[in-house]
């Protein structure tokens, strides 16, 4: 049986989206998709989340229960210890890697690219610091898997941020 | 023998160099860091030498003042093929060209 792809726009359409967004990056992360996590984990996630009707979660780095990111068809919701924030994907203004503004600011100046692909090649694997700027203009610091996966999510938020200004959430 | 098993981690592996490096040099233009993202730009084009990859690369490098590589990038991007949702950086990309191609004119006049 055939089953009919989601109305452009909905939040199955963008949840399918952000899916194929993740899973591009490689088929490691269909680990990571919502459904593929045990049902304790999906507990404790939806309790966290408190999901809006139609809302859909997609998929979650989870390193225990209090130290996770979730990526839903409307929002991101993250936590580490004493701290839980989220964001709609139509708030945030900015994201990027929070250590590499600095050093890319020293090597701009300076010019040294030689050293600049030493510092860059070590920073870029092993930094776990993410941040979003919401529509404030605050900074909001992320903890992520460092490497491939910070990657993953890094380009499925970038898709999902220009998603939402095509489709934006009517909610 | 087949080289596949070699292959698809080997193509996996510059897949996640180039969007590493893509979305480094993008953050680093939205700070204004024009130099740093030429080279990570630079560094895109030697994984992917493509035409999008080239624009990003020539408007950066014409932000960093270096008019003839910014030349050169740009010339360079337009002999590609651009997709269909490419389209509106392949005016850009034009729209650039002609511009440091019509002040270069002055200059030689002068």
């Amino acid at each position: 049986m055939q089953v009919d792809p989601p109305t452009t726009g909905s939040d199955a359409y963008k949840a399918l989206r952000l899916e194929k967004s993740l899973l591009k990056q490689s088929q490691v992360y269909s680990t990571k998709l919502f459904r593929s996590l045990t049902v304790d984990l999906q507990g404790v996630l939806l309790a966290e989340a408190q999901l809006q009707s139609e809302e859909l979660p997609v998929f979650a780095f989870v390193e225990d229960s209090e130290t996770w990111f979730l990526a839903t068809s409307r929002r991101v919701l993250w936590s580490r210890p004493s701290f839980k924030h989220q964001l709609r994907y139509g708030q945030i203004r900015e994201m990027g890697m929070s250590e590499l503004d600095k050093v890319m600011r020293q090597y701009e100046a300076s010019g040294d690219w030689d050293a600049w692909e030493d510092e860059i090649g070590m920073l870029r694997f092993s930094s776990p610091w993410f941040y979003f700027v919401d529509d404030c203009g605050v900074q909001l610091d992320v903890l992520l898997p460092p490497g491939g996966p910070l990657y993953a999510i890094w380009s499925a938020m970038r898709f999902m941020v220009q998603l939402e200004r095509i489709h934006p959430c009517q909610v | 023998m087949k080289p596949k098993w070699l292959l698809k981690p080997l193509l996996r592996a510059i897949f996640l160099e180039e969007t590493c490096r893509l979305l480094l040099a993008e953050q680093a233009e939205k700070s204004k860091l024009y130099r740093v993202a030429a080279v990570e730009y630079r560094a895109c084009t030697l994984l992917d030498d493509s035409a999008v990859n080239n624009y990003k690369l020539g408007r950066c490098l014409i932000d960093a003042d270096s008019m003839s590589r910014a030349h050169l990038a740009l010339k360079t991007a337009m002999s590609k093929n651009w997709t269909k949702e490419e389209q509106v950086d392949k005016t850009a990309c034009q729209s650039l060209l002609d511009e440091i191609e019509s002040k270069n004119r002055v200059v030689r006049g002068n």
